[in-house]
């Protein structure tokens, strides 16, 4: 009897362990957590629209700028040159049309035995040319007004002046990035999750956020779910062949799947840069509720079932509105 | 606490290492109170029992480190 008794309890105990040794690694391998996470803001690159040398360097490396706050001046002297060129063309040929308008007008009233009809159709053609010159000299000068007003650059948003490496003096070129701006409040993380936990996760799925530095949680919803990632089987070669990879019959390696997760609430004291490394868990409480299988109709939950926060960068919902279809 | 990494001066390693670390500790105590209370009587192999208690006190400090801190 004892003898049963021991063996009862050792099997029962035996089974438990087995059925919470399933249930752990579950949990562990298919609960959608990443530590594979990035803090990322929209980046604006700023380009000088015209060339020249710096005169003036108004921003400094970090700086918090305003949106039209100066960053630098290029020399302007030849673009002030370049108007007043322009505006000369233009009185050129004010003058010029004036005076093919007055011949024009002039022999459109002579009778026809003292002027052919040549003549005079040749005088109205070339009072339209003057008119046409007229407009393209003020074309010209209304294209060298832009080039004179934007040898000031300015900032096209508020945020923080990133790696600054210019300095007075340097000579920029007409569309050559000088400096990036951090957009002000434009945080999200990307999140690349395998994508054996992609199933569990959904669009409006709350997160979890944890910074590498510090222990603060930080609370963030999922606004996209990326909709592809590179497959190196598709590159050709030189002669145009795809190069698919070998094959790994035991060990394959899942592909990881960027998430977008907008910020909802950032603790005081939590310092973000673009860049940072997160943790990130997604809660999928909410759609055990719901049901079993968790199927909800596609984009669905662009935020519009959670409640608003301001805080939530407008870019970030942007996307989330670009990737549904 | 969740499942998240633990950083342990800037190095940084799975929560699965702290939890397994606790339950041999917790697995052993149990183990030694056993013996002590003369359960061990009870127990037909011990090998087995061992194994499948700490198994249970794993998933036991896993489940309570994610759903109770």
């Amino acid at each position: 009897m004892r003898t049963i008794i021991r063996v009862f309890v050792t099997l029962v105990l035996a089974a438990i362990a087995i059925a919470l040794g399933v249930w752990l690694w579950q949990y562990y391998m298919y609960t959608p957590w990443t530590r594979d996470a990035r803090v990322r803001a929209d980046i604006v690159t700023i380009a000088p629209d015209v060339s020249g040398w710096v005169m003036d360097l108004d921003a400094h490396d970090n700086q918090q700028v305003k949106a039209g706050d100066v960053l630098f001046t290029v020399n302007h002297k030849r673009y002030e040159a370049a108007v007043r060129q322009a505006e000369a063309t233009l009185a050129n040929r004010q003058y010029s049309f004036q005076l093919s308008e007055h011949e024009y007008e002039r022999r459109r009233n002579l009778g026809s035995n003292a002027i052919s009809t040549e003549d005079r159709e040749t005088a109205r053609l070339n009072a339209q040319i003057a008119k046409a010159q007229r407009d393209l000299a003020q074309a010209q000068l209304d294209s060298a007004k832009i080039d004179l007003e934007r040898s000031v650059v300015t900032s096209p948003v508020d945020g923080s002046v990133i790696n600054l490496q210019l300095r007075q003096g340097n000579y920029v070129s007409q569309g050559s990035a000088q400096m990036s701006i951090v957009r002000d409040g434009s945080f999200y993380i990307t999140a690349y999750f395998e994508e054996t936990k992609i199933p569990s996760i959904d669009i409006g799925d709350s997160a979890s956020l944890w910074l590498m530095g510090g222990d603060q949680e930080m609370k963030g919803h999922v606004v996209s779910i990326g909709r592809g990632i590179a497959n190196t089987n598709t590159t050709p070669d030189g002669q145009l062949l795809p190069q698919v990879q070998q094959t790994f019959t035991w060990v394959r390696l899942s592909q990881r799947i960027p998430v977008d997760i907008a910020i909802d609430h950032i603790p005081d004291g939590v310092y973000l840069s673009s860049g940072m490394t997160a943790s990130v868990r997604i809660n999928d409480q909410h759609r055990k509720d719901e049901g079993v299988d968790g199927v909800r109709p596609q984009g669905m939950g662009n935020g519009g079932e959670q409640a608003r926060d301001p805080d939530i960068p407008p870019a970030v919902t942007d996307s989330a509105k670009r990737q549904t279809p | 606490m969740l499942l998240r990494e633990l950083s342990i001066g800037g190095v940084f390693i799975s929560p699965m290492l702290l939890f397994t670390l606790v339950s041999l500790v917790i697995s052993a105590l149990l183990r030694t109170m056993m013996h002590k209370a003369g359960l061990t009587r009870w127990v037909w192999q011990e090998a087995w029992f061992d194994v499948s208690l700490f198994v249970i006190v794993l998933a036991v400090v896993t489940y309570l480190s994610s759903h109770v801190l």
